[in-house]
């Protein structure tokens, strides 16, 4: 894709800093009261409804086998066409613009919608790919 | 223990006159029948008489015996009790038993021949001659009859003295009843003078008349045949009678000497056994040898003289034990002193040491008061400074205590106002979050926008910054006040900690000052105290330095005295050894005192 | 927008669970043999709790509460969770402000079924 640089939101999870396209995300909000869903896998850790829309929170950290003992403070809503989800944030960074497409960081799982590493003033951070990643995480498991 | 004298013994000290008697007669008759022919006729009157005089002296003489013993037969009866009286009576009698036996023998002799001579011729008419011959038969055999019956007596005699000792009559009693005679050369001349005389004179007289008679019927012979069988005829037949007188007084002499050889030998024998027993110092009281004149007196001197011994022995004995008991005392208290000789020397040494000592300690005590004196004094003015300062010390804890209330007090409204000022920033806090959680949604919004938010999204991008300053101050206040908080909690801790040690602090310094009033009062009393003290070592010195110099002399003394224990010590051990040695010595004279 | 007419609330291990009360044959006590909702959050129930009677079988939760509702609106199951717990999971209801999964017991079954294996 010969595009121009895009905007994206970063925000940090834990030590690593991620990145969502502007466009898909929709808002950022304090990370409320979560309701747990039964059978739920340990990334999902739970539910909240938000101006009548039930929304799914995913910790990117343990989805990647990595989790972290931080506080989340703010979860950054995405929303594509199929569905909204929310993740969890330590500390938004702000927009930054992202130059080109970093190649993706894995070739299943998770990690074959996230990109990197891509440059922002910030540092390195994962570009997620967030259609692949709510389909990935609607096949279930 | 005394024994009785046994019954009949005043019979039977006489029986042996009873025999002599007729002994005597035995041998009158036999010198009469061989020597004289009595006229044919006479010989039935003759006989006649001798068994009537013989009878009758012997009856009377015997009367005559048994009125001379009569209390030796009352004793042996028991109707005389057995007094020291009648002991020494009884003894009287016995020891002149033999004598009157003599002369009665001898008197009944003489005088009985002599009736007989003068009745027989009184009643037969014989020749004058023949009657006067008779009459002196009694003079020939009474002296050998009397010595005999007064050798027979005179051993009875002496075993009823000794009785009459065993039934209790004392060795000097005895030796009064009996008084010594110094007559045994008489005895023994008399003894010898009978003993020879008398067959001599019967031999002789028999043998003279014999031949008389031999004459006459030989000159009555015709011729010299005829007479020479009439000495034939003689010869063979005269000298039956005669030698049967022969025979009879031979016997009657040899029995004399033997007796008279017993009688004299048996208490000399004694007395030689009893010299033996005192030679080998086997000392008895109341030994004692009967006997007769000077042989009486020496055993009579011996037995004075064994009473004596035993009585001196005695004395040793009981001197020796004495001896012995004070010395074995001696030695104890020998011992005793010497062994208190030495303790008080060992003890006496000690003192001296300990006195010694003494000296020094109040020496060292004067110069210890007089410091301690001075240190009273030092004592009494600090003490005094210290009250002092310890009431100002307690106004000033005082105020101490009522500074760190002020700060408690302090610290909690500071406390208060930090807390406020806590919820305040909190809430700010909150808003800036909230600005920037605004802000951040802002850009996102002005970013979608394109080229049309940039700016909108620039301002909100300022207001992120703004609102993180917001935040990061807050953060910053939020921890300078927990900061402050600590702060607070320590110095309220603090204070109240202050408040409670100036309370024990104050209590403490009135405790202190109360003290140290009471060490004032002590120092004054105990500076005057050592004063005196010190006054009293100092007069306690002299004293104790003269009784160091009265103590080496007693311990001077006190040595010497130990070496006089000891020495006397040995003295008596040596005193003991010697008594004992004495008292067997004594031991040795093995007497029943 | 669908609704549902009367809920059955079940709480276990601290979470939330509604069930249409047209689903519920019997609200009884937990004795015999039981299936454990904890199971669903990777804990236990009490032993002592209430159970959910359901084709003849029960379904032990800490306690139970039954809310009469006419209209309740359902919302739908984000994209993300439509297979969660072999699609037990049928949307949710909120009441008073508090938000509860509600959960088709049959297949809540099947899950507990397959997770005991």
């Amino acid at each position: 894709m010969a595009e121009g640089p895009r905007g994206h939101l970063v925000f940090a999870c834990g030590g690593s800093l991620y990145a969502v396209p502007a466009e898909r995300a929709s808002e950022v909000v304090n990370l409320p009261v979560l309701t747990r869903v039964p059978g739920a896998a340990p990334h999902l850790l739970g539910v909240f409804a938000h101006r009548g829309e039930v929304l799914p929170v995913i910790d990117l950290a343990r989805l990647i086998g990595k989790p972290v003992d931080e506080i989340f403070k703010r979860v950054v809503l995405v929303r594509v066409g199929k569905g909204a989800m929310a993740f969890t944030a330590t500390k938004v960074i702000g927009v930054a613009p992202i130059e080109g497409a970093p190649p993706r960081l894995g070739e299943s799982g998770a990690l074959a919608f996230m990109h990197g590493p891509a440059r922002v003033p910030a540092g390195e951070c994962a570009a997620i790919e967030p259609e692949g990643l709510l389909e990935y995480l609607s096949r279930g498991r | 223990m005394t024994t009785p004298l046994p019954k009949g013994r005043s019979r039977w000290i006489t029986n042996p006159s009873t025999i002599a008697a007729p002994l005597g007669v035995l041998i009158g008759v036999s010198y009469v029948a061989s020597t004289l022919s009595l006229p044919e006729g006479t010989g039935r009157w003759y006989a006649g008489l001798i068994v009537a005089v013989v009878i009758v002296f012997n009856v009377s003489a015997d009367l005559w015996e048994q009125t001379r013993l009569k209390t030796i037969r009352g004793l042996g009866d028991g109707t005389i009790a057995p007094s020291p009286a009648t002991l020494e009576q009884a003894a009287r009698e016995a020891s002149q038993a033999a004598t009157t036996t003599f002369f009665l023998a001898l008197g009944a002799f003489v005088v009985g021949s002599g009736v007989i001579a003068a009745l027989w011729y009184a009643i037969a008419h014989p020749p004058l001659i023949v009657a006067v011959r008779i009459g002196l038969v009694g003079l020939l055999v009474g002296p050998i009859t009397a010595v005999m019956a007064n050798l027979l007596v005179l051993p009875r005699a002496r075993r009823v003295l000794h009785e009459l000792a065993a039934a209790g009559l004392s060795p000097d009693a005895l030796a009064r009843a009996v008084p010594v005679q110094y007559a045994l050369r008489r005895r023994l001349v008399l003894y010898a003078a009978v003993a020879v005389l008398t067959p001599m004179m019967l031999v002789a007289d028999a043998s003279l008349a014999r031949s008389n008679e031999i004459f006459e019927k030989v000159r009555a012979q015709p011729d010299v045949a005829s007479a020479r069988a009439v000495m034939e005829a003689q010869k063979a037949e005269g000298f039956g009678a005669l030698s049967g007188l022969g025979v009879v007084t031979v016997f009657m002499v040899v029995l004399c000497g033997w007796l008279s050889g017993s009688v004299l030998g048996d208490p000399l024998n004694k007395l030689g056994q009893e010299t033996e027993r005192l030679a080998k110092g086997r000392y008895e009281r109341g030994r004692l040898v009967v006997a007769e004149n000077e042989i009486w007196a020496a055993a009579t001197a011996m037995t004075a003289m064994e009473a004596h011994l035993l009585d001196a022995v005695g004395g040793a004995k009981e001197a020796s034990r004495g001896i012995r008991d004070a010395a074995v005392e001696l030695v104890e208290n020998g011992t005793q002193q010497e062994q208190g000789a030495a303790e008080q020397s060992a003890a006496l040494m000690a003192t001296t040491a300990t006195t010694e000592e003494l000296a020094r300690s109040a020496r060292q005590i004067s110069a210890n008061a007089q410091r301690v004196s001075e240190i009273a004094r030092g004592t009494l003015a600090a003490a005094q400074g210290g009250k002092a300062s310890a009431e100002s010390f307690t106004s000033a804890m005082g105020e101490v205590r009522g500074g760190n209330q002020a700060i408690a007090d302090s610290v909690v409204k500071l406390n208060k106002r930090v807390q406020q000022v806590g919820r305040i920033i909190e809430f700010i806090d909150g808003i800036a979050d909230k600005s920037d959680l605004l802000a951040l949604n802002a850009e996102l919004e002005g970013h979608k926008a394109g080229d049309v938010g940039q700016g909108f999204g620039l301002v909100a991008a300022e207001m992120r910054r703004l609102a993180e300053n917001v935040m990061t101050s807050t953060r910053e206040i939020a921890r300078l006040i927990e900061d402050i908080r600590d702060a607070t909690n320590a110095a309220v801790m603090a204070t109240e900690a202050g408040v409670k040690a100036t309370d024990s602090g104050a209590a403490l310094a009135a405790k202190v000052s109360n003290s140290l009033g009471d060490i004032v009062e002590f120092a004054n009393l105990s500076a005057d105290a050592m004063q005196s003290i010190s006054l009293a070592t100092v007069q306690q010195q002299a004293g104790s330095d003269q009784l160091v110099a009265a103590m080496e002399d007693i311990n001077r003394s006190t040595r010497k005295n130990v070496e006089s224990a000891k020495e006397m010590a040995s003295t008596q051990t040596a005193l003991v050894t010697l008594s004992k040695e004495l008292e067997e010595v004594v031991d040795t004279f093995g007497g029943r005192s | 927008m669908a609704s549902v007419d009367g809920v059955v609330l079940c709480v276990v291990s601290g979470a939330r669970l509604a069930v249409s009360a047209d689903q519920v044959d019997a609200i009884a006590t937990a004795e015999g043999p039981v299936w454990d909702a904890g199971v669903a959050f990777g804990a236990t129930s009490d032993p002592a709790g209430r159970a959910l009677q359901c084709l003849g079988r029960l379904i032990r939760f800490d306690s139970i509460d039954v809310v009469a509702t006419v209209g309740l609106p359902v919302l739908p199951v984000p994209a993300a969770l439509v297979n969660t717990a072999h699609g037990a999971l049928t949307g949710f209801v909120e009441l008073s402000g508090t938000l509860w999964p509600l959960v088709a017991l049959d297949r809540l079954l099947g899950f507990l079924e397959a997770r005991s294996r």
